[in-house]
C-alpha cells in the first residue's frame, strides 16, 4: 500500500459512559476513497466526531490490560495528541452530518476564516470572493448564500452544499464525509461524485460515512467496510 | 417532570415561588388566569435555582376582559452555583377587551454562564383569522371567542 | 478609509481656565458669566442647582457610592473660543484627537464634525453645501447665541431639570454638546458627527445636546466618547432632547469607550410626533458604571420608535443600560433590539420598560433581549416593564441569556480556528445585527474594540 495518510489502531471510544467504538483498525492510504456502511448507531458518525477531535468522544484504552493502547495517527504525527483546530490546520477536513447554523457570522467570513487556518495567504480579498462565488456555483449554491449567515435559513441540502464548499475551498487531505447524502438529490449526489472524483486525483483521501447505496453508485470507491457495534469489517 | 397546574378564576393577590433545591431536579409550574370578572388579578411568581443542572418551566397564561387588570410578575434567579442549569418561563396574555388591561414583568438574574435562561412574553388580541375559520364552520362569533378562549386557559 | 480610534492612551495638562473642585452657586454663576449667557439660561441655572441639591440619588440601578461628587472638577475650559479649522487648534489638544483619527474623517466621510473636550466644544465645522441649506450644527453654547429663541422653546421641555437628579446636574452646569436644526423637508445625507473627550483626572462633563428635526426632515447624528486611563473617578452625566416633528426622521448613533474610571449617567429622551421616526443605537463598552435609557415619547399617531443597544461589561464594570418606549397615540410602533455581553466579573443589567397608554390603540412593540455570559464570575440581569394599558394594542417580547454555543465553537474549531479565533467569531455574528447600523469607521473600531476586549476570556 501506499504510505498510510490516516493509521487508527485498537481504538476504543467512550461517549458519556457508553462505549461507541471497540477496538477499530483502519488504514487510508494518500488518495484513497473509502467508504464506511452500517446500520444507524453503529458508531459510523462516532469514528467522524472521534477523528475530528471532539472531546466528547473520549479515546479509552483496550479493556484487556495489554501494553498497547488506542493509536491514532494522521502522517506519522501522533492525531491524539492534537486539539481539533491543530488537527485541521493538519489537513484534515470533516462534512458535519448536521451542519450547525451560526447567525451573523457570515459564509464569507467562515471561508475566510477557514481558508487562512489552513495556511493559505489571500493576496486579494476580491479575488477570493470571486473564487468563492464560483465554487458556490460548483456545488449548487449562489452569490447570495455567501452573504448570509452561516446556515441561517439553509434548507437540509443547502446546509450539505455549503459543507461540499467548504471542502473544494479548504482542499484537506483527508476528507470525512459523514451521511453527505442526506437532503441531497440525485443532482447533489452527482456533484458529490464528480468532486471526489477530481479531488482523489489531486491526492485527497476521503472517507465516506453512508448508509446509502445510491452514493456508492455515483462514486468509485477503492474499498468499502461494515461497522456494527463499533468495530469494523471488511464488506464483502 | 413534576408539573403542577394553578388556576385562577377571581381577583385577587398570588406570590408563588418555584424553588429548585435538589441537584438534577426538573419541575414544572403552569398558571392559568380566567381574568374575565372586573377586577384586578395580581400574580407573581419566581423561580429559584439554587443547585446544578436543574430544569424549570413555568408557563402562566392569562385572559383578560372587560374592566380587568392582569398584572403578572415572573422571575427567574439562576444562582453562581447553579451550573448547567435551564429555565424557561412565559407569558401569554389574550386581551378581550378595548379596556383590558395587562402589566407583564419577566425578570432574568443570572450568576452562572453555564447555562440556558430564556423569557418570552406575549400580549395580543384573539387571531382573527382563527375566529373566521371557526365562523366559516357555522359557529357564532361569540361561540367562536368562547372555544378560543377555553382552548387557550386549557379548559377540557 | 479614516483610521479612527476612541482609545484610553493619550492625555495632556493645558487649560485656560480650571475651576477649582467642588459645586456651587458661585461656580454656576461664573459659568453663566465666562459663557455670556442671557439672564434666562443662568435662571434655569440656578434653579436646577436648587433641584438637584434637594433630590436624592436613586435607589435603584447600578452602585453610585464610590463617587464622590464634592471631589471633582465642574468646569474645566482647555481654550478661549472654537476654531474653524483644524490648523489653528493648540498642538497639545490636536495631538489628543488626531490619535482619534477625527480631522481625516471629517474629510473623508461627514456632513460636519464637533470636537469637544472636557467642558467645550474646541473645533467645529459645517460643509458649506449644508450651511446653505439652512442646516444648523454648532456647539450648544453657540446654538444658544446665534439662535436663541428657538433653544428657548426647546431647552429643558423634553428633559425638565426635576426629571431626575443627574438631569438636574447637568441643567446647572451643563457646557458644551451640540445643537442641530434641520429645516422643514431638508435631508442631510451625511452623518454630523461629535466626539466627546475627557481628559482631565476626576473631571464632570455635562454636556447638553438639543436637536430638532422639523417636519419631514431627516438626519443622522453620531457621537464617540473617550477618556485617557485615570484611576480616580470621573463624571458623564449628559442630557440629550430631541423633537422629532411630523413625518421626520432622526437617527442617534453612540459609541461609548470611557475610561474604566468613568461614571456614565445619561438621560437622553425624543419626542417623536405623527408618522416621524426615531431610532437610538447606542454602543456602551467602557465606563465604570453606565446608566442610560434613551427613551421616545411616542406622541403622534403612527410614530416610531426604536432602540438598538450593544453592552459590554468587563472585570469592574456595570452596564445599567436599556430603553423606554412611551406610546401615547394610536397605531404607534417601538422596537427594542439589546445584545450584552459580560466577562471577567462584569454585569450587564437591561432595564427597559414599555408603556402603552390607553389611549394608544393599535399599538405594536416587539422587544428582544440577548445576553452572553462568558465566564462563572459574570452576570447578567434582565429587568423589563411592561405595561400594556390597551386591549388593543400587542406587544412580544423576548429575553435569551447563556454562555456562548458549544456546537458552534465545535464546528468552527474543526474549521481550524483556534479557541479565541472562534468565540470571536461568534461574538461579532451575536453583535451583528446592531453593527451594521453603525457608520463604517465606527463598526471597523467597534469591531476592533470588541475584539480586543475577547482577548483571553475564553478558552
Amino acid at each position: 500500500m501506499k504510505s498510510p495518510i490516516l493509521s487508527i489502531s485498537r481504538l476504543q471510544v467512550v461517549v458519556e459512559g457508553k462505549k461507541v467504538i471497540s477496538d477499530l483498525d483502519l488504514e487510508v492510504a494518500v488518495g484513497q476513497v473509502v467508504a464506511i456502511t452500517g446500520a444507524n448507531g453503529s458508531g459510523k458518525s462516532s469514528l467522524a466526531q472521534a477523528i475530528m477531535g471532539d472531546e466528547r468522544y473520549r479515546v479509552a484504552d483496550p479493556p484487556d490490560g495489554e501494553a498497547s493502547s488506542s493509536k491514532v495517527t494522521f502522517e506519522g504525527k501522533d492525531l491524539l495528541a492534537m486539539s481539533i483546530d491543530e488537527r485541521a490546520k493538519a489537513g484534515i477536513f470533516v462534512a458535519w452530518q448536521n451542519p450547525i447554523t451560526i447567525p451573523g457570522v457570515s459564509v464569507f467570513s467562515l471561508s475566510k476564516s477557514s481558508f487562512e487556518a489552513r495556511g493559505y495567504k489571500i493576496d486579494k480579498l476580491t479575488e477570493f470572493k470571486t473564487r468563492l462565488e464560483e465554487i458556490a456555483r460548483d456545488v449548487g449554491l449562489s452569490k447570495e448564500h455567501i452573504t448570509r449567515g452561516v446556515n441561517e435559513g439553509f434548507s437540509g441540502g443547502e446546509k450539505k452544499r455549503l459543507e461540499l464548499l467548504q471542502l473544494l475551498l479548504i482542499k484537506p487531505k483527508l476528507a470525512i464525509l459523514d451521511e453527505i447524502d442526506s437532503g441531497l438529490d440525485g443532482d447533489g449526489l452527482k456533484i458529490v461524485g464528480k468532486l471526489v472524483a477530481q479531488m482523489k486525483l489531486k491526492g485527497t483521501a476521503f472517507i465516506l460515512i453512508t448508509h446509502n447505496k445510491k452514493l456508492l453508485e455515483e462514486i468509485s470507491v477503492d474499498k468499502i467496510f461494515e461497522m456494527k457495534y463499533g468495530k469494523l469489517s471488511t464488506r464483502s | 417532570m413534576n408539573k403542577i397546574i394553578k388556576k385562577y378564576n377571581r381577583p385577587g393577590k398570588w406570590e408563588v415561588v418555584v424553588p429548585f433545591e435538589k441537584i438534577g431536579e426538573e419541575r414544572s409550574w403552569v398558571g392559568i388566569i380566567d381574568g374575565r370578572q372586573v377586577g384586578e388579578y395580581d400574580l407573581r411568581v419566581v423561580a429559584e435555582h439554587r443547585v446544578k443542572q436543574t430544569k424549570g418551566r413555568i408557563t402562566v397564561k392569562a385572559v383578560v376582559g372587560k374592566g380587568a387588570t392582569v398584572k403578572i410578575f415572573g422571575r427567574i434567579v439562576i444562582a453562581k452555583e447553579a451550573q448547567e442549569s435551564d429555565s424557561f418561563l412565559q407569558l401569554r396574555v389574550l386581551m378581550l377587551d378595548k379596556t383590558a388591561k395587562a402589566i407583564a414583568t419577566p425578570e432574568l438574574m443570572i450568576a452562572a454562564n453555564n447555562v440556558q435562561a430564556s423569557h418570552g412574553a406575549s400580549i395580543g388580541q384573539i387571531d382573527s383569522v382563527q375566529l373566521l375559520y371557526l365562523m366559516s364552520r357555522g359557529l357564532s362569533k361569540n361561540k367562536a371567542i368562547d372555544i378560543v378562549i377555553d382552548g387557550f386557559l386549557m379548559i377540557q | 478609509m479614516a483610521n479612527f480610534q476612541l482609545d484610553h492612551k493619550t492625555k495632556t495638562d493645558k487649560y485656560s481656565y480650571k475651576a477649582k473642585k467642588g459645586l456651587s452657586r458661585k461656580l454656576v454663576g461664573e459659568i453663566s458669566r465666562q459663557k455670556k449667557e442671557p439672564e434666562w439660561m443662568l435662571t434655569t441655572r440656578l434653579q436646577a442647582l436648587d433641584q438637584y441639591l434637594k433630590m436624592p440619588i436613586p435607589a435603584w440601578g447600578a452602585d453610585l457610592s464610590q463617587l464622590n461628587f464634592d471631589d471633582l472638577y465642574y468646569y474645566l475650559k482647555p481654550i478661549e473660543k472654537p476654531y474653524q479649522t483644524w490648523g489653528d487648534v493648540p498642538p497639545a489638544i490636536r495631538e489628543v484627537f488626531e490619535a482619534t483619527g477625527v480631522p481625516q474623517a471629517e474629510r473623508a466621510m461627514l456632513a460636519g464634525v464637533g470636537s469637544q473636550f472636557d467642558s467645550e466644544v474646541i473645533y467645529h465645522s459645517l460643509q458649506k453645501t449644508l450651511a446653505k441649506q439652512g442646516i444648523v450644527f454648532l456647539s450648544m453654547d453657540e446654538g444658544l447665541k446665534q439662535h436663541e429663541e428657538i433653544v428657548r422653546e426647546y431647552f429643558g421641555k423634553i428633559v425638565p431639570y426635576g426629571d431626575n437628579k443627574l438631569a438636574a446636574l447637568n441643567s446647572a452646569v451643563w457646557s458644551g454638546g451640540s445643537f442641530v436644526y434641520i429645516p422643514r423637508g431638508v435631508e442631510v445625507k451625511l452623518p454630523l458627527q461629535a466626539y466627546f473627550r475627557i481628559n482631565s483626572e476626576k473631571a464632570g462633563q455635562f454636556e447638553r445636546t438639543l436637536i430638532i428635526a422639523e417636519e419631514g426632515s431627516s438626519v443622522t447624528y453620531v457621537e464617540g466618547c473617550s477618556a485617557p486611563a485615570y484611576s480616580s473617578a470621573s463624571l458623564h452625566a449628559a442630557v440629550v432632547e430631541v423633537i422629532v416633528k411630523e413625518r421626520a426622521r432622526v437617527r442617534y448613533t453612540t459609541v461609548q469607550n470611557w475610561y474604566k474610571s468613568v461614571y456614565n449617567l445619561v438621560t437622553k429622551r425624543a419626542i417623536v410626533e405623527k408618522d416621524a421616526s426615531m431610532e437610538w443605537v447606542d454602543c456602551n463598552l467602557g465606563s465604570k458604571v453606565t446608566m442610560k435609557y434613551p427613551s421616545c415619547v411616542l406622541r403622534g399617531e403612527r410614530a416610531h420608535g426604536s432602540m438598538l443597544s450593544i453592552a459590554v461589561a468587563a472585570s469592574g464594570q456595570h452596564q445599567d443600560s436599556g430603553a423606554k418606549m412611551i406610546h401615547l397615540a394610536p397605531q404607534t410602533t417601538s422596537e427594542i433590539v439589546s445584545k450584552s455581553i459580560s466577562k471577567g466579573g462584569g454585569r450587564s443589567s437591561y432595564r427597559g420598560q414599555v408603556l402603552i397608554s390607553p389611549q394608544a390603540t393599535g399599538a405594536r412593540s416587539r422587544v428582544v433581549c440577548d445576553a452572553l455570559i462568558l465566564d462563572p464570575e459574570s452576570r447578567s440581569d434582565t429587568y423589563p416593564d411592561n405595561r400594556i394599558l390597551s386591549g388593543d394594542a400587542t406587544l412580544e417580547h423576548e429575553a435569551y441569556v447563556s454562555k456562548i454555543n458549544e456546537e458552534q465553537m465545535l464546528y468552527l474549531r474543526s474549521r481550524g480556528l483556534s479557541v479565541s479565533e472562534a468565540a470571536s467569531l461568534i461574538i461579532r455574528g451575536f453583535l451583528e445585527p446592531i453593527i451594521q447600523e453603525l457608520p463604517m469607521e465606527y463598526a471597523v473600531e467597534l469591531n476592533r474594540l470588541v475584539k480586543m476586549e475577547m482577548v483571553g476570556s475564553v478558552g
